[in-house]
């Protein structure tokens, strides 16, 4: 039995698949890959997968990560098959065994997305103000009731990368993982609360990686 | 990026974007034909449908055809769809259906042809053939519930009748023909009338008489055939069936490869429309269907494969089969699922082998409860067999056993109601009896009671239907005479099935039904919380046609039934003989014991009748 871990991106239409369905999408494709999965025991034996840190359905990302338990090494074929049997939108672009010392999935802190907004404008200074702010109180929904919460500490940075009359370019930084978990569609709620002029009606986000509590990134 | 915004608002988005693994994807510079495959219905029910599996890949397979799915969109989705005015698309390219050759709709349910007039709608297509003029794509439709195409006469421009796999290939020869010779569409419809299988209704004239009844269905063009033979493969293994088939990348009903055993059914058990049809029984090989089954499971990654057909236990190669794909299923960690089979001490012993982990439930079909009910049907069912096999499986450690049923079938009585129940008890009791360190523990007995609806193409489509109260009291009857806490009883509401029994035995009249009842807004009436039994009465009454003359009725057999117009090989005599055997409660033998004479043999036989 040897643990790899896998840095996939999901893209185009594929940002619909919902995270409950990815764990039977990838047992299919290693199956078709031929790559021979660990099962667990029991009556019921299902392949020994995790994935790292859910992805909202319609949003797109480059560096999502799943570990898997196989039968045997894997080669650089392998990791070719594997990529050929993914369905349109899912590709592989790292991969390396588990070893002792590595990383865990439990130890995803932070993730960092892109968002772009279109049909509305900011400021530098705005963002400063927002981010300046003693708190941003919006409602959040938990599993069982909505309140109202401080998402000021689940926020890193926000930062303008691009800035036009018809839409604007961020970067956010967001608390993610077991412990706490931010959305970036609940930030844009809030600036939208918050700050003066600012719609984010129509927009498109995309994680670009997930951080451990060390900041690294998992591979 | 419209689309996107959309898509981020709806429930299950995954149901609309078709990039699946095994979908296809061409370039439309190559692409001489575009043909949309229509289901009337959501995604996961659409995509665990065989025809769309076979047809789709051996489509795809011709160079110059490009075969994309289209789905009805879900509730929500139509409604967006209708506010940001984006037209129904195919899944694949997005195209909106509007823009294709040939749209073919699968005509699955009688329940889903609302959805069928709704999803032309959205389309921009006009609904009614006569509406549409010449740069309109062809609608057409096919399926089982095409035998009997007239409801949806004033929609289509054809219907495929029987099993398409060779016919749709020479329609498609018949389009590259038709295109390049830039006639009107009225020569395609031509040139294929003369292909078996197809039906142009237009090409036919229905003349009634004062009581309602047809008078006369005559063709109104040279080319047009006085009745349309239906067409069906002759050769099992030899006809065409995709090694490979779309995984969707969402749960959709059933998610497992499907490997068809055989077309038919020996049984001939009088209710049934498939038993009819179908016909001749005609078998594929264990060798074929174990290739088959080791190309798909390699090619599709399903982690299960299950066995299709009418009856499996009556595949004679049986044995051979699963003891094939058990080799290649342990080896491979795939599941087996067995659909369920008649129980003796060979099936038992098999599912002791594919099932070793999990005895959750059988299930059984005796369709009636008094022996009298079930020779009328002709279920060779009797008492004992069904006893001597929830015996068997109670003491197989099997503590779950449902039972489906029937009601208001033809001849029916309140005694035979009441068995239904009493049959019920006496398969608790089986358990009661079976001893106790066989037996597990927690018995569960699911009684299922549908209500009967007669069908074209078999003997008692000259049937009177029982209407609502009737079917309701007797639904009562039942559930009265149950008094066993193990025992769990449903049923259906009746008022779908009387509206189903409309449109199976239905005429061209119910056409302006199913456009008021549209305009009205009804849609997946087949979905329960979707049904408006009230939208319908009021479209019956708003255009004035009489849903009793459709199922209140008892036919004669002088009367012209509408769907005579199609030859389904079975013959009216045979049908009737049948219906009379059934009135005197007389059995019929299976088709490998005896011939019964249908007439499948005269049409040209081929599977059991040689």
């Amino acid at each position: 039995m040897v643990k790899y871990r896998f840095c996939y991106s999901k893209f185009g239409d594929a940002k619909y698949i919902s995270h409950l369905d990815l764990i039977r999408l990838f047992s299919r494709a290693f199956k078709r890959a031929h790559i021979p999965l660990t099962y667990s025991e029991g009556f019921n034996p299902h392949p020994k997968m995790a994935i790292g840190l859910p992805l909202s359905v319609g949003i797109t990302s480059e560096g999502e990560y799943v570990d898997a338990e196989v039968d045997r090494t894997l080669s650089i074929e392998d990791f070719e098959n594997l990529n050929r049997a993914m369905p349109l939108g899912i590709c592989i672009n790292q991969a390396a065994e588990l070893v002792l010392g590595m990383q865990k999935l439990a130890d995803i802190r932070w993730a960092v997305y892109t968002v772009t907004v279109s049909g509305s404008t900011l400021s530098e200074s705005q963002v400063k103000d927002f981010l300046a702010r003693e708190s941003v109180i919006v409602e959040k929904k938990t599993k069982r009731k909505v309140e109202d919460a401080d998402i000021l500490p689940d926020i890193a940075e926000i930062a303008l990368l691009d800035a036009a009359e018809d839409g604007v370019r961020l970067s956010m930084t967001l608390s993610a993982g077991p412990a706490a978990n931010l959305k970036p569609e609940l930030v844009l709620v809030a600036m939208s609360t918050y700050i003066d002029g600012f719609r984010a009606e129509d927009f498109a986000i995309h994680r670009v990686k997930i951080l451990s509590d060390k900041g690294r990134t998992l591979l | 990026m419209e689309l996107d915004k959309l898509l981020k608002e709806v429930q299950k988005p995954a149901r609309y974007v078709g990039a699946e693994y095994n979908s296809v994807h061409k370039d439309l510079q190559d692409v001489g034909i575009r043909f949309a495959f229509c289901f009337p219905d959501v995604y996961e029910v659409g995509m665990s449908h065989l025809g769309i599996k076979i047809l789709y890949h051996l489509l795809n397979d011709q160079k110059d055809i490009y075969c994309e799915r289209v789905f009805t969109p879900w509730i929500d989705m139509e409604e967006k769809m209708r506010q940001a005015q984006i037209p129904l698309f195919s899944l694949e390219t997005k195209t909106p259906v509007k823009e294709f050759d040939i749209v073919g709709f699968t005509l699955q349910y009688e329940m889903s042809y609302s959805n069928i007039i709704n999803m032309l709608d959205l389309s921009g297509i006009p609904a009614l053939r006569e509406e549409r003029g010449e740069n309109m794509p062809f609608v057409y439709a096919g399926g089982p519930c095409a035998y009997n195409p007239e409801p949806l006469a004033d929609f289509m421009d054809f219907f495929m009748i029987g099993e398409s796999e060779e016919q749709i290939i020479e329609v498609m020869d018949a389009y590259r023909t038709w295109k390049q010779s830039g006639k009107e569409k009225r020569a395609f419809l031509e040139a294929i009338v003369s292909i078996r299988g197809i039906y142009v209704p237009e090409f036919y004239d229905v003349n009634y008489k004062e009581d309602g009844t047809i008078l006369e269905m005559k063709p109104n063009h040279p080319k047009a055939p006085k009745r349309v033979q239906k067409q069906y493969v002759r050769d099992m293994d030899n006809v065409y069936y995709p090694e490979t088939m779309i995984v969707p990348s969402m749960e959709i009903i059933h998610d497992r490869i499907t490997l068809e055993l055989f077309r038919g059914c020996i049984r001939g058990c009088r209710f049934c429309q498939a038993g009819m049809i179908y016909r001749p029984v005609r078998e594929r090989s264990p060798k074929r269907l174990l290739g088959l089954a080791e190309k798909l499971i390699d090619s599709t990654g399903y982690e299960e494969i299950s066995m299709s057909s009418l009856s499996t236990s009556d595949y004679t190669g049986l044995e051979e089969l699963t003891e094939g794909l058990l080799d290649l299923t342990v080896e491979k960690k795939i599941n087996l699922s067995l659909p369920s089979l008649r129980i003796d001490s060979f099936s038992m012993d098999l599912m002791q082998k594919v099932q070793k982990v999990r005895k959750s439930g059988l299930t059984f079909a005796p369709e009636a409860g008094s022996q009298r009910m079930r020779d009328v049907i002709n279920k060779g069912v009797t008492e004992e067999d069904l006893m001597r096999s929830v015996s068997l499986a109670f003491a197989g450690g099997y503590s779950g056993v449902k039972l489906y049923f029937m009601i208001g079938l033809p001849t029916e009585t309140d005694e035979d109601v009441k068995a239904i129940a009493h049959l019920a008890h006496k398969v608790v009791q089986a358990y009661r009896d079976t001893p106790k360190h066989l037996r597990n523990k927690g018995l569960r007995v699911t009684v299922s009671a549908s209500s009967f609806v007669p069908k074209p193409f078999t003997p008692f489509q000259w049937a009177a239907q029982d209407d609502i109260e009737t079917l309701r009291d007797k639904q009562h009857l039942i559930k009265d005479e149950l008094h066993d806490k193990a025992i769990n009883y449903n049923w259906h509401e009746s008022t779908l099935s009387v509206l189903e029994g409309v449109f199976a035995r239905g005429d061209r009249r119910l056409g302006k039904v199913l456009l008021k009842a549209h305009e009205l807004g009804v849609r997946f009436d087949a979905w329960h919380e979707c049904f408006q039994y009230d939208l319908w009465q009021e479209a019956f009454c708003q255009t004035g046609v009489n849903p009793d003359f459709y199922n209140k009725r008892e036919r004669s057999y002088d009367e012209i039934l509408p769907w005579e117009i199609i030859d389904p090989g079975v013959s009216r005599a045979f049908l009737e003989r049948e219906n009379e055997r059934a009135k005197r409660g007389e059995l019929t033998e299976n088709c490998r014991s005896s011939c019964s004479g249908c007439g499948v043999k005269q049409m040209g036989g081929g599977g059991v009748c040689g």
